[in-house]
């Protein structure tokens, strides 16, 4: 599969994923499963797009284009970075 | 939060998505003030699950988009190093600025791009050898017949803008895709249709760095979150397919209207008045 077609379809499935969780989530947010489901929904769909950033790395890697592949890997390492720093601080 | 309520703001979240979805856009600036206006949610709470709400209008956007070969992934990725160094920074200083002031420069800008690109004609710079990292082609729904082509220009200033974006939309809490979009288009020649879906797709990274944080804080009210994310993805997918019909010209120009009215809000905000 090329770069789009992998991006695409990570994206695509954490999407529908969070969403189905979420959608169960609010449906039985009367009983105690409810908050849990929510909770597991809520964390798949945040995390979605930064799992499209690693699945485009690897094609990347894979496809051997070291111009964008440090890009890539870059964008990574200043998120990873931007997160720390709010945490620390 | 009531059922009845929930409903209403699935409702709005869907009509923030299709905007989102078409403009590039992420919903903060129709989410906070409806969650702390209408639902009485305090800034943090109502800025949480804003977050959520745009990672869902983003990946629902972006993955029509990426799958047509819309969004330009390499150049989303290298602009959002950029923007999140920016976001970093604008955290950082974002104590030591008044919050109007910011958004009066801020709306200052929206009505300068919303008259750029109202009065501006699409400029496109192909590169014929196409040798060059910065050269990409994609294509059109709306014009299926042919590949479009395009150069990207002035790369290091519209990383630098891309800098200066971050920390405003860190300072401000909007703002992502409206400064992004004009700013790829207007000063990197990239199409229209590529700047929105390049920024849709950008806009779900820079959410997740806020977002995750304001997760683990336990800062995110869940049914609230929820009603907004479902909302704003159904939204997105609406406005994607909306989006392939539309010629690029009709979008640049209803673009306009949208900054205008975003840079309305932001005066509305910055006088306290919503």
């Amino acid at each position: 599969m090329s770069l789009n077609d992998e991006t695409s379809w990570i994206l695509r499935a954490g999407t529908t994923v969070g969403l189905v969780l979420l959608t169960i989530g609010l449906l039985t947010s009367t009983l105690d499963i409810g908050n849990t489901i929510l909770y597991a929904g809520t964390l798949v769909l945040i995390c979605t797009p930064m799992a499209g950033v690693l699945v485009s790395t690897k094609c990347l890697l894979v496809e051997k284009d070291r111009f964008w592949s440090k890009i890539a890997l870059l964008l990574i390492l200043v998120v990873a970075a931007g997160l720390a720093i709010t945490v620390l601080t | 939060m009531e059922p009845i309520m929930l409903m209403v703001l699935l409702l709005i979240a869907i009509g923030a998505g299709i905007i989102g979805a078409l403009f590039g856009l992420g919903g903060g600036i129709v989410f906070v003030p409806v969650l702390t206006i209408l639902f009485g949610l305090d800034a943090t709470a109502a800025a949480a699950a804003s977050l959520v709400g745009i990672v869902a209008t983003s990946t629902g956007s972006a993955t029509g988009y990426v799958k047509k070969g819309l969004t330009n992934i390499r150049l989303g990725m290298l602009m959002e190093i950029t923007t999140t160094i920016g976001a970093i920074i604008g955290a950082a200083v974002a104590v030591y600025l008044e919050n109007w002031v910011l958004m009066i420069i801020f709306s200052a800008v929206m009505f300068y791009s919303g008259f750029k690109m109202a009065a501006s004609p699409e400029k496109i710079i192909e590169d014929n050898d196409g040798s060059s990292d910065f050269t990409f082609e994609f294509k059109d729904p709306a014009d299926p017949g042919r590949n479009q082509r395009y150069s990207i220009q002035n790369m290091k200033g519209g990383m630098a803008l891309c800098t200066v974006a971050g920390a405003v939309s860190s300072m401000t809490g909007v703002g992502g895709g409206s400064i992004k979009v004009p700013l790829m288009n207007l000063y990197m020649h990239v199409p229209i249709k590529a700047a929105s879906a390049t920024s849709s797709y950008m806009i779900g990274i820079t959410a997740f760095s806020g977002a995750i944080v304001y997760f683990f804080e336990g800062a995110i009210i869940l049914d609230v979150a929820a009603a907004v994310s479902v909302g704003a993805y159904f939204g997105a997918v609406i406005g994607t397919r909306v989006s392939s019909k539309v010629n690029s010209k009709v979008l640049k120009r209803y673009m306009s209207v949208v900054f205008f009215a975003i840079g309305i809000l932001m005066i509305l905000q910055a006088g306290g008045v919503i």
